[in-house]
């Protein structure tokens, strides 16, 4: 009886976890749409070839999940597309995501499975949190793959890793749309920074002192917190005590943006925000609504800061009704239809994506326009927004790449 | 002055929410002689009734909550019966398991369920802070310490002085000779289950406004209030609320006047010492009095 007992709870907790296993890699997060080991093989024209892998690690699980889930749905929808006008050469694109979990080591495993069980891979969509980057970083070189970034640490691209392609903008290029659009714009001198304290707040931190430092503004308190922080009592009194005139934040996690904002807002300070671009995810506007009226961004995605942001919101929505286009799903919308162009044009080696995509020039995203340079960079500028209500107006698209912008 | 008024009330209100989950751990430790180490998620899971009782069914804010208690005391049982019952016979050890696979299930259960997009969740009060001259008051803060004290004094007034109270004292004291003096063994500790599963779940309701309600967010407040219920003498029920208020008190001040970054560490920093120096934590162990 006791054996037999003994044998029922083993049973009951293997049980559990292979539920728990199960939840936590295939993640449907809710709304429905693939996600492991997906490619929906929509194309009317190109069943008959090999189809060409995307690899992707993306939160499914942990802190992350609704921003991963985000990330799969731009991916997969630029996937359907392309397939539904034949592929690529006749060959359709199939998106093979592996959850990170929102954790490193999560990362470096979902990395090192895609590289040993998927061997043709053509390139992976890598993280957009620059920490997880930095956790995989030996692992791209060693693996020589090209893998397309949305971690915005600038030095990512900047440590003669020559498999790194990033698709958003990096954070030199955010610091200083925040400090310009402050200091010139609005003429707010006394900047208070709260910032997350991982690889991205740190160097959004740091970029953030040197461009307002040289455009004449000084930083009257700087408050670094670490991920998941839940009471900002203490950050809210020391800006009180700092009385600044803007505060500009960088926040790795949106529902972080959230919690600091909404107690910013209950303890009654006027000072003008400004955030970097978690600010303007959807977490972020739904959690706030129109707590977030008056508020500034700045953003690499922002529906109508050119044609194929309004192209990709509209074909976003009409796929998936109740998801908000934003950074998320952008970046990974653009990577995949990057890729498909440098596939078309380039090859399928590894070494021929990369070299095409260090090539490509004036691609038109949601994003922005794609002009990769020596490190890998795609994008080289940010749209400040305002927030009416809830939601982000366009106010200027800064673009440093063609010093044609007035910020420099 | 003003500020440091501000940082601990605050302070003893994040507190408060340790202590209501410590609280939890010890009762289930002091009746069943394990470790739930589901506590934390058994507060999301309030929070997440208190969602579907005041957003979803647009249920009135008070009734939500009493709901949703009710609906926490209606888990506190399906917990026990999947969760401890089966391997009651077992030495802690499986037991222990048991609880980790529920907590990594119950969050994943949520985040199936609810997605793993943040909610806001509806404050108890609409006014969102109170002015006493220059200090800034969350509502929602007071309203966290007020509910603690008012389950405290259930705790002491009522619980620990009935006849329900001495059979759970019995249970954590001697199961097999409570059970000779005809104390419902199996019944107390599936009370205190309900109990445990009720404060969790007000922990979590409390703390969802100030939050916002995901499924991950059980885990942070886990980790304190077991750090808060070693501290305050695992087992003692004093030792885990002067345990939790301590903790959350400590944390607010080091981010304050320390730094904001290391705040995490302060409990755990906390924690180590008194392993060091008083493992038995302030009140000592109350539950080494079986022996």
């Amino acid at each position: 009886m006791t054996s037999r007992k003994r044998l029922l709870s083993f049973i009951g907790v293997l049980a559990a976890g292979l539920l728990v296993t199960a939840c936590g890699t295939s993640g449907s997060g809710g709304n429905g749409t693939s996600s492991s080991a997906s490619s929906n093989g929509t194309s009317s024209s190109s069943g008959g070839n090999t189809p060409y892998e995307i690899g992707a690690t993306f939160a499914l699980s942990g802190a992350g999940a609704a921003s991963g889930q985000l990330e799969v749905d731009g991916a997969q929808l630029a996937v359907n597309e392309i397939n539904a006008k034949g592929g690529v050469n006749g060959h359709p694109l199939k998106l093979i995501v592996e959850d990170d979990q929102t954790t490193n080591p999560g990362t470096v495993n979902a990395f090192s499975k895609l590289v040993s069980q998927y061997p043709n891979l053509v390139a992976i969509i890598g993280p957009i949190r620059s920490t997880e980057v930095q956790a995989i970083t030996p692992n791209i070189e060693q693996a020589g793959i090209p893998v397309l970034i949305g971690g915005t640490d600038p030095q990512l691209t900047h440590e003669n890793d020559p498999w790194v392609f990033r698709f958003r903008p990096n954070d030199t290029y955010s610091a200083r749309t925040m400090a310009y659009y402050l200091i010139k714009k609005l003429n707010l001198s006394k900047i208070a920074i709260v910032h997350s304290t991982d690889a991205f707040g740190n160097g959004g931190d740091t970029y953030l002192k040197q461009w307002i430092a040289h455009y004449g503004g000084t930083v009257v308190s700087d408050q670094g917190y670490t991920n998941h922080a839940t009471d900002y009592t203490s950050i809210v009194t020391a800006l009180k005590n700092a009385n600044p005139q803007a505060v500009a934040t960088y926040c790795t996690y949106g529902a972080d943006a959230g919690i600091f904002l909404k107690q910013y807002n209950q303890f009654g300070l006027k000072a003008t925000i400004m955030g970097s671009s978690s600010i303007t995810s959807s977490d972020v506007r739904n959690l706030l609504g129109s707590q977030l009226n008056g508020d500034y961004g700045t953003t690499d995605y922002a529906y109508g800061q050119n044609s194929e942001s309004v192209t990709f919101g509209k074909a976003l929505e009409a796929a998936y009704p109740n998801v908000k286009p934003d950074i998320y799903s952008s970046h990974t919308w653009d990577a995949v239809r990057v890729l498909a162009h440098v596939l078309a044009a380039d090859g399928t080696s590894h070494t021929a994506v990369q070299q095409g995509l260090l090539n490509v020039r004036n691609f038109p995203g949601a994003e922005g326009m794609y002009n990769f340079d020596k490190n890998g960079d795609g994008l080289h500028g940010y749209t400040v927004v305002k927030f009416a209500g809830s939601t982000p107006k366009i106010i200027k698209v800064f673009n440093f790449y063609n010093q044609s912008s007035s910020g420099s | 002055m003003a500020n440091f008024l501000q940082l601990m009330v605050s302070g003893l209100g994040i507190g408060a929410v340790y202590a209501l989950v410590a609280l939890g751990f010890v009762l289930i430790y002091r009746a069943a002689n394990v470790v739930n180490f589901a506590q934390g998620q058994i507060a999301m899971v309030g929070a997440y009734l208190m969602i579907v009782a005041a957003v979803d069914l647009h249920l009135n804010i008070w009734l939500a909550f009493i709901v949703a208690l009710g609906g926490m005391a209606i888990f506190g049982v399906l917990f026990e019966l999947g969760v401890y019952y089966p391997l009651r016979n077992q030495s802690f050890l499986p037991v222990i398991i048991s609880t980790i696979a529920a907590s990594i299930l119950l969050q994943n259960l949520a985040q199936y369920v609810f997605g793993a997009n943040p909610r806001s969740l509806p404050a108890l009060f609409a006014t969102q802070t109170v002015k006493l001259g220059g200090i800034v008051l969350s509502v929602q803060y007071l309203t966290i310490l007020a509910v603690t004290a008012i389950f405290v004094a259930f705790q002491y007034l009522v619980l620990d002085r009935s006849m329900l109270g001495k059979k759970m004292e019995a249970t954590a004291q001697d199961k097999d000779t409570a059970r000779l003096l005809g104390v419902p063994v199996a019944f107390m500790i599936a009370f205190t289950f309900v109990y445990s599963s009720i404060l969790g779940g007000a922990a979590g309701i409390l703390v969802g406004p100030i939050f916002f309600v995901m499924p991950g967010m059980g885990t942070t407040i886990a980790l304190k209030a077991f750090a808060a219920s070693i501290i305050g003498g695992f087992g003692n029920t004093v030792g885990a609320i002067v345990g939790g208020l301590a903790i959350g008190v400590i944390e607010t001040l080091g981010a304050a006047y320390i730094s904001e970054p290391y705040k995490d560490a302060y409990a755990f920093v906390l924690l180590i010492l008194f392993l060091f120096l008083r493992p038995k934590g302030i009140f000592g162990e109350k539950i080494a009095e079986k022996a």
